[in-house]
C-alpha cells in the first residue's frame, strides 16, 4: 500500500515543484528526491537557495517523517542552526513530528508546511537574529519547554504522574476527582492530556518519562 | 522587482484611473473621456522603450544581449531582406510562432476603449520585448497578437528553438502570473495567452517577396508556418502548442505531451503531431524562474538575495517552523 501511495505522491510532487528530481537513494529502503529550495517571501522576493536531499521511507509511507539533508552547506554546521554535522536538518521537536507520523503525511504538504518553512526560518534568523516563532531549547530543556507550551505544565512531578498514567494505560473513574492533579472531574481534567499524549507514541513517552525523572532528581538535589 | 514590472504598472494605472466605474450611474461625459485620453497619453510614455529597467538589463545580460537593444523593424527578417522587390527564392529553415492574448470582450464593458487600447498595447510591447530579448523577429502585429520568427543564418537551429521556447514562456508567464490575478481582482475573468510554435527545416521553407513593388513583404511559404497558427488556436488557456520538429530538436520528452489528434495528415499514411509544451517546468529548469512554497513561479534570472526584502514578509512562512536540536545526545 505504502509503495503505490508514495509513487503517486512523488509524481504529484515532481509535477508541482520543477526544481526537484528523483535520484538513486544513498540509503536502502528509501526514495530520494534532490533539488533546490528557493526561499521567497510573501512578496515573492528571493532570500536564497538551498540544495537539499529528501529521503522517504518506502515501506512506512505515509506513516513516516522524511529525512532532509542540506547539501550546499550554506547553513553552518552548528547546533544553533539545528543541523547535524552531516547536514541533517532538525525540522521540529520529535513530539510534533511523531504526531504527524501517526496521522500520516502527504509529501507536498510536508514540503510546504515543514521543509520549506525550516529554510525560510533560517533566513529569518540570519536577518533578525531570532527564529520567527522562537525555538525549543536544546536537549531536555527543549522537551520541558514543549510540555510547558503545549500543556501548560511547569511541575515535573505533575508531568511524571501524567506520563506514568499514559504509559501504563491505567484508567481512572471519569467522574471522580482527578487523581493526578486534584482537579474536580478526571474526564474534564487530566484525561484530555492523557489522550493527547498518546498521539506521540509509547517510545517517545517512555523516553520523556525517564528524562523528567532524571531531571526531577537533579532539581531535588539542588534544592536540598 | 520584476522583469515586466513597468508594463504591469502602466496597465494597473490605466485600470485604476478609468472613469467608467465611477460614472456608471450618470454615464460618461465628453469631458471625462477627454481627460482620460489625456491621462493615458502621458501614461503611455511610461512604457519602456529602448532604455531598459535595471531588472530588464539584468535579464539582457544573463541572456547575452546588449543592455540597449534596437527593436528590429517589423516585416522583413534582416537575413532575407535582400529578397525585397526580387523574384528570388531561398530555402532556409525557420521557426514560426504565433502568440496572442485572448481577452474577454467584457473589457469594453468595464473600461473606456482608450484604456482597453493601452492595456493591449502594453501587453504587445511586453511581448515584443520578450521576443527581442530572446533573439526573435516580430514579423507582424495582428490584433492582440504577434507573428514571430526565430532563427536565421548566424544561429544554430537548437539555439533558436531554445530561444523561441524561452521567449514564448516568458510572455505566457507575464499574462498568467502578473496580469491574470490583477484583472480578476478588477472583475475581469479569464484573460490568457495562447501560442503555437513550429520549425520548418530548409527543404520545407521558401523565403520570397510577396507583393507588388513597395507594397509587399518578405515572407515564408511553408507547411510549418501555416501550422503554427492552427496549433495556437488548439492551445489550452495559457498554453503553448509546438510541432513535432521542435520536439526532435530539444530531445527532452519531459516538456512535451503529445496531443491525441495530429495537426496535419500528409494523406500518405504519415501524420504530423502536435504537443503541449510544459513552459513552467522549462522556465525553472533553465534558471529563468524559481518557485515559492506553493509552487507558484517567479521569473528571475538573478538568484542573489533581493536587496529590498523585508523579514516581515518572510514571517508568515518562517513562523510555521520551530526548530529543536538534539543531536549528539540521546
Ligand atoms: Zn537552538
Ligand atoms: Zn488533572
Amino acid at each position: 500500500m505504502g509503495k503505490n501511495e508514495l509513487d503517486k505522491d512523488i509524481i504529484s510532487f515532481l509535477n508541482n515543484y520543477f526544481a526537484f528530481k528523483e535520484v538513486k537513494s544513498p540509503k536502502s529502503g528509501y526514495r530520494a528526491l534532490e533539488g533546490k529550495v528557493s526561499v521567497l517571501d510573501r512578496k515573492n522576493k528571493l532570500w536564497g537557495q538551498f540544495e537539499i536531499l529528501i529521503l522517504i521511507n518506502e515501506k512506512n509511507y505515509p506513516y513516516t517523517i522524511p529525512i532532509v539533508i542540506e547539501k550546499t552547506e550554506i547553513i553552518k554546521r552548528d547546533w544553533d542552526f539545528h543541523i547535524s554535522k552531516e547536514g541533517e536538518c532538525c525540522l521540529d521537536i520529535p513530539h510534533k513530528l511523531l504526531k504527524m507520523k501517526k496521522r500520516g503525511i502527504v509529501l507536498e504538504e510536508f514540503y510546504r508546511e515543514v521543509i520549506y518553512p525550516f529554510f525560510a526560518n533560517y533566513h529569518y534568523k540570519v536577518a533578525t537574529d531570532k527564529y520567527a516563532n522562537g525555538e525549543y531549547k536544546h536537549h531536555f530543556k527543549g522537551i520541558a519547554q514543549f510540555y510547558q507550551e503545549e500543556y501548560g505544565l511547569n511541575n515535573y512531578g505533575n508531568i511524571i504522574a501524567l506520563l506514568e498514567t499514559t504509559v501504563s494505560g491505567i484508567k481512572y473513574q471519569p467522574n471522580k476527582q482527578c487523581p493526578l492533579c486534584g482537579g474536580s472531574k478526571y474526564k474534564k481534567c487530566c484525561r484530555k492530556k492523557v489522550y493527547s499524549l498518546r498521539g506521540y507514541g509509547l517510545d517517545q513517552l517512555k523516553l520523556d518519562l525517564a528524562l523528567f525523572k532524571e531531571n526531577n532528581l537533579k532539581t531535588e538535589n539542588i534544592s536540598v | 522587482m520584476n522583469l515586466f514590472e513597468d508594463y504591469k504598472n502602466v496597465i494597473k494605472k490605466a485600470v485604476e484611473n478609468d472613469p467608467t466605474k465611477s460614472n456608471r450611474i450618470l454615464g460618461l461625459s465628453e469631458s471625462a473621456l477627454e481627460s482620460n485620453r489625456e491621462y493615458l497619453k502621458s501614461l503611455r510614455n511610461e512604457l519602456p522603450g529602448r532604455e531598459l529597467s535595471p531588472e530588464m538589463k539584468l535579464f539582457a545580460k544573463g541572456m547575452g544581449v546588449p543592455e540597449t537593444f534596437d527593436y528590429q523593424p517589423l516585416g522583413s527578417h534582416p537575413d532575407f531582406a535582400y529578397l525585397k522587390g526580387t523574384d528570388l527564392v531561398e530555402e532556409h529553415w525557420i521557426i514560426s510562432g504565433f502568440i496572442d492574448v485572448k481577452k474577454s470582450t467584457k473589457l469594453f464593458n468595464n473600461f473606456t476603449k482608450a484604456t482597453v487600447r493601452l492595456i493591449t498595447e502594453s501587453i504587445i510591447r511586453a511581448s515584443m520585448f520578450a521576443v527581442n530579448l530572446c533573439g526573435g523577429y516580430v514579423h507582424r502585429i495582428q490584433g492582440d497578437g504577434l507573428m514571430v520568427y526565430f532563427g536565421g543564418k548566424n544561429i544554430e537551429k537548437l539555439k533558436a528553438v531554445e530561444d523561441a521556447l524561452k521567449s514564448f514562456s516568458m510572455i505566457s508567464y507575464f499574462v498568467k502570473n502578473d496580469l491574470k490575478d490583477f484583472f480578476e481582482e478588477n472583475g475581469i475573468q479569464d484573460i490568457h495567452t495562447r501560442a503555437g510554435l513550429d520549425l520548418g527545416h530548409s527543404k520545407q521553407v521558401d523565403w520570397f517577396y510577396s507583393g507588388i513593388g513597395e507594397s509587399g513583404e518578405v515572407t515564408t511559404c511553408s507547411l510549418h508556418t501555416s501550422l503554427a497558427p492552427k496549433m495556437q488556436s488548439n492551445a489550452k488557456n495559457s498554453g503553448i502548442v509546438v510541432g513535432h520538429n521542435i520536439t526532435t530538436q530539444l530531445r527532452k520528452d519531459k516538456y512535451f505531451e503529445q496531443r491525441s489528434k495530429e495537426i496535419h495528415d500528409y494523406e500518405d499514411g504519415r501524420k504530423y503531431h502536435q504537443y503541449n509544451f510544459d513552459w513552467e517546468r522549462y522556465l525553472v529548469d533553465n534558471n529563468l524562474a524559481v518557485q515559492n512554497d506553493m509552487g507558484v513561479l517567479v521569473l528571475t534570472i538573478n538568484i542573489t538575495p533581493d536587496p529590498n526584502r523585508n523579514s516581515r514578509d518572510l514571517y508568515p512562512i518562517a513562523s510555521k517552523s520551530k526548530p529543536y536540536f538534539n543531536y549528539g545526545q540521546k
